[in-house]
């Protein structure tokens, strides 16, 4: 059995060689490289300032057009609204630009049923797996992330998260291609007029939101929530944002101000550019302007 | 327990340990321990199974002791006949039975008769197609006194059983496998080492060939209408590597683990998409299943004996009950009654006996001729794998009618934000791995071989799917 445990061994000491090559490789791609999406962004901003920073999810990332309040407030503005995103997402981002000593006057957090989930969603731990081992990512985030110690293993986070931070998105941080989107703004607008839309939200909110109790316990003066509108036709809309004006009493919502204007949505929850632009001009006017 | 799991990772090793270093003195100990790792293998996938394996077990363990007592022909026919029945009716019923109902409604409301019943919920047993081949294939060599019947029940149930192969073959012979039981094994480093090289090279056909193909076949298929000509063809070809990868894959990393524990599996994959034509190919394509249907199905019904007609009745006959072996949907029968249609011209010209070696044997590159005969062999699988992947026949008729009708050849990029250019590059190393090794069974030899070994780990790590890893596609047959 000897030459077999040899051969076993060989190729072994292949694979660790491999794994501790291709960790480093990996990981010096996602630091050095130019940042190709909004975790990445949050990550490699230090020590600046931004006047409003908008969390949430798509609902944030489809609506704000950071450009224009830009242009409307003369203040700086950053849209972090992920895709697919959940509340605790965004409590992380915030925990990053806090830990990365981002100086702000004010963090918007779009509020709906997404409060009635909690975690994290995977693709947002996915793009964060690059940098769960820098010495900069402060212990209070890991220990919410509740990450298992595998984490730690050379090139295993890589593997298991190859859809986002594999061998793919290596090659082009080598490469330095440029993400999609503007990260320096955030947005992302939907193009096309719905038809027929319909939807249906759900009729109640659940009040303890462990992402929500992060945000607030990060940002206790100067978080303000809002939600985004959704067409008239969805089932449920009025119950869902009554309670959930009773669980956040705080929330400012623009739930039905395009009641009377169809073309401004691109489906049931999501305003198409020509809406979403309209809805930033509202929003300013209404929380940042008075 | 998938192969490509961190179970099997974990399951694999303690087997061999145990096996090799605690019981290796005892041989029954060695086979009770492959009979409760095999059933503690397939109990992990779903234990209230396991009696339908042993159930199965016990009745050919008994009926090929039966049938060998029996002294009288026609009770022997009879005995086999209950083996047949109670095979082939626990298959066709958890298999079979929705989709014959279905058929059957209709068929009834086409004629015009308003027909309604209800199909029940039946899951489909892991693997029932494989073990219930395997056991008729026993009794039946044992009626036609191929082979002496086991005596020694924890032998036969290993066989049964038999971890390595059990859910997704290769279909093995009771005469090659069963009599493997009652020798004694001493650990041969030489084809433990094979072994190890068919596992690393099946882990590669599966990780980094089938499941990359996956996701580009899925997104071609499922948006077919939208999809210009030249999509629509590598859509094909990527499910034709797909299947390639998972199925072949699977039976290395079987064959492997088998060597492992001391055991030689038949090959089951010798280089298919090299074939020359399609007799090539169905001696070259899961080669387990083929050659069961040629042993138990084709030669009993006369084979190539009698005339043409004969002869090419048999043809459509094994095909197309191939094709409804491999799932209960008419989309199956119809790729297997493509497969026949093929094979006319061959037939016909008496030529399915003409490509029995290598392609470009002992050369670098294969002559122009044996290049274009390997493309056509190729396109006409491709085209038979739309069948098999489509939800229906239909379907697979229209995306075969926009490959002609759209003729559009712009590369488009798919909804999976992937390019295409990524999937046909990792093809090419793949083609040329294999090309450069067709005579051999994997490619980790000769004086280069750390570097072929170090270059498919690296390329296990970086190109593989780890993140959402897809089953083995043969499970479900």
């Amino acid at each position: 059995m000897k030459i077999f445990f040899k051969y076993i061994y060989g190729l072994l000491l292949v694979l660790i060689i491999g794994v501790f090559i291709l960790d480093t490789v990996y990981t010096a791609a996602f630091h050095t490289g130019f940042a190709r999406n909004k975790t990445q962004y949050a990550v490699q901003l230090k020590e600046s300032h931004i006047d409003y920073i908008f969390l949430g999810s798509s609902r944030v990332e489809n609506h704000i057009d950071c450009e224009l309040i830009t242009e409307l407030t003369g203040k700086s503005c950053l849209n972090l609204g992920l895709q697919g995103s959940r509340v605790n997402d965004s409590a992380s981002l915030l925990q990053i630009l806090k830990d990365n000593d981002i100086s702000y006057k004010k963090v918007f957090y779009q509020l709906d049923y997404s409060v009635n989930s909690d975690g994290f969603s995977p693709a947002f731990l996915s793009s964060l797996m690059p940098f769960v081992n820098d010495d900069n990512v402060k212990i209070n985030l890991l220990s919410k992330l509740e990450l298992t110690k595998s984490t730690k293993l050379p090139f295993l986070q890589y593997a298991t998260n190859d859809k986002i931070v594999g061998f793919r998105e290596v090659i082009l941080q080598y490469y330095g291609k440029p993400s999609r989107q503007d990260l320096t703004n955030g947005y992302d607008g939907r193009d096309g007029i719905g038809v027929d839309i319909k939807g249906e939200l759900p009729s109640s909110i659940k009040e303890n939101n462990s992402g929500i109790l992060w945000m607030q316990e990060l940002e206790p003066k100067n978080l303000v929530f809002f939600t985004a509108p959704y067409c008239k036709e969805a089932i449920n809309r009025d119950l869902m944002i009554k309670d959930l004006k009773d669980k956040y009493p705080s929330v400012t919502s623009f739930i039905n101000i395009f009641d009377d204007k169809e073309m401004y949505f691109a489906d049931c929850g999501y305003l198409n550019n020509k809406g979403a632009k309209s809805f930033t001009r509202i929003l300013t006017q209404d929380l940042l302007l008075n | 327990m998938l192969f490509n799991s961190i179970e099997f990772l974990i399951f694999l090793p303690l087997c061999f340990i145990l096996y090799w270093f605690v019981v290796n003195r005892n041989l029954k100990l060695q086979n009770a321990l492959i009979l409760v790792a095999s059933y503690f293998f397939y109990g992990w996938w779903d234990y209230r199974f396991l009696g339908l394996i042993a159930f199965s077990t016990i009745i050919d363990y008994s009926l090929g002791i039966a049938i060998n007592k029996s002294e009288i022909k026609s009770s022997k026919k009879w005995l086999l006949f209950i083996s047949l029945v109670v095979n082939l009716s626990l298959l066709g019923f958890f298999k079979y039975f929705n989709f014959f109902i279905d058929s059957w409604i209709d068929a009834f409301n086409s004629l015009g008769y308003e027909m309604q019943a209800s199909t029940l919920n039946i899951i489909l047993p892991v693997g029932i197609s494989f073990y219930t081949f395997q056991t008729l294939s026993y009794t039946i060599d044992v009626y036609r006194e191929k082979l002496e019947p086991s005596k020694n029940l924890i032998n036969f149930a290993a066989y049964v059983a038999f971890f390595p192969q059990l859910v997704a073959g290769p279909i093995e012979r009771a005469t090659n496998l069963l009599p493997q039981f009652s020798k004694k094994r001493i650990f041969n480093e030489e084809q433990a080492i094979s072994g190890i090289n068919l596992i690393l090279w099946g882990l590669f056909q599966k990780v980094v060939i089938a499941d990359s193909c996956a996701p580009y076949v899925n997104s071609i298929f499922d948006t077919y209408e939208s999809m210009n000509s030249l999509s629509l063809i590598l859509g094909a070809v990527y499910f034709a590597f797909q299947i390639y990868g998972d199925f072949a894959g699977y039976s290395n990393i079987a064959i492997g683990t088998a060597r492992l524990l001391g055991f030689d599996l038949m090959r089951n994959f010798n280089y298919p998409y090299f074939s020359r034509d399609m007799a090539e190919f169905w001696r070259r394509w899961h080669i387990s299943l083929s050659t069961w249907f040629r042993d138990y199905l084709y030669i009993p019904l006369g084979g190539s004996r009698g005339s043409k007609w004969m002869q090419l009745r048999n043809v459509f006959i094994i095909f197309m009950v191939s094709g409804l072996w491999h799932g209960a949907n008419w989309t199956f029968v119809f790729w297997g009654f493509l497969h026949a249609l093929f094979f006319i011209p061959i037939l016909l010209l008496d030529k399915n006996r003409n490509n029995l070696d290598q392609v470009a044997q002992g050369k670098i590159l294969p002559s122009l001729k044996e290049f274009f005969q390997m493309t056509v062999t190729f396109l006409l699988a491709c085209i038979a794998w739309v069948f098999f992947r489509a939800s229906n026949i239909a379907e697979a008729f229209q995306y075969l009618k926009n490959i002609i009708t759209d003729t559009g050849f712009k590369i488009q990029y798919l909804n999976i934000e992937r390019y295409n250019i990524e999937m046909l590059l990792i093809l090419f190393i793949f083609i040329m791995y294999e090309w450069f090794h067709r005579e051999e069974e994997h490619p980790f030899n000769g004086r280069l071989k750390w570097l072929k070994i170090g270059t498919v780990i690296l390329m296990l790590l970086t190109l593989g799917v780890y993140s959402n890893h897809q089953d083995f596609i043969y499970f479900q047959f």
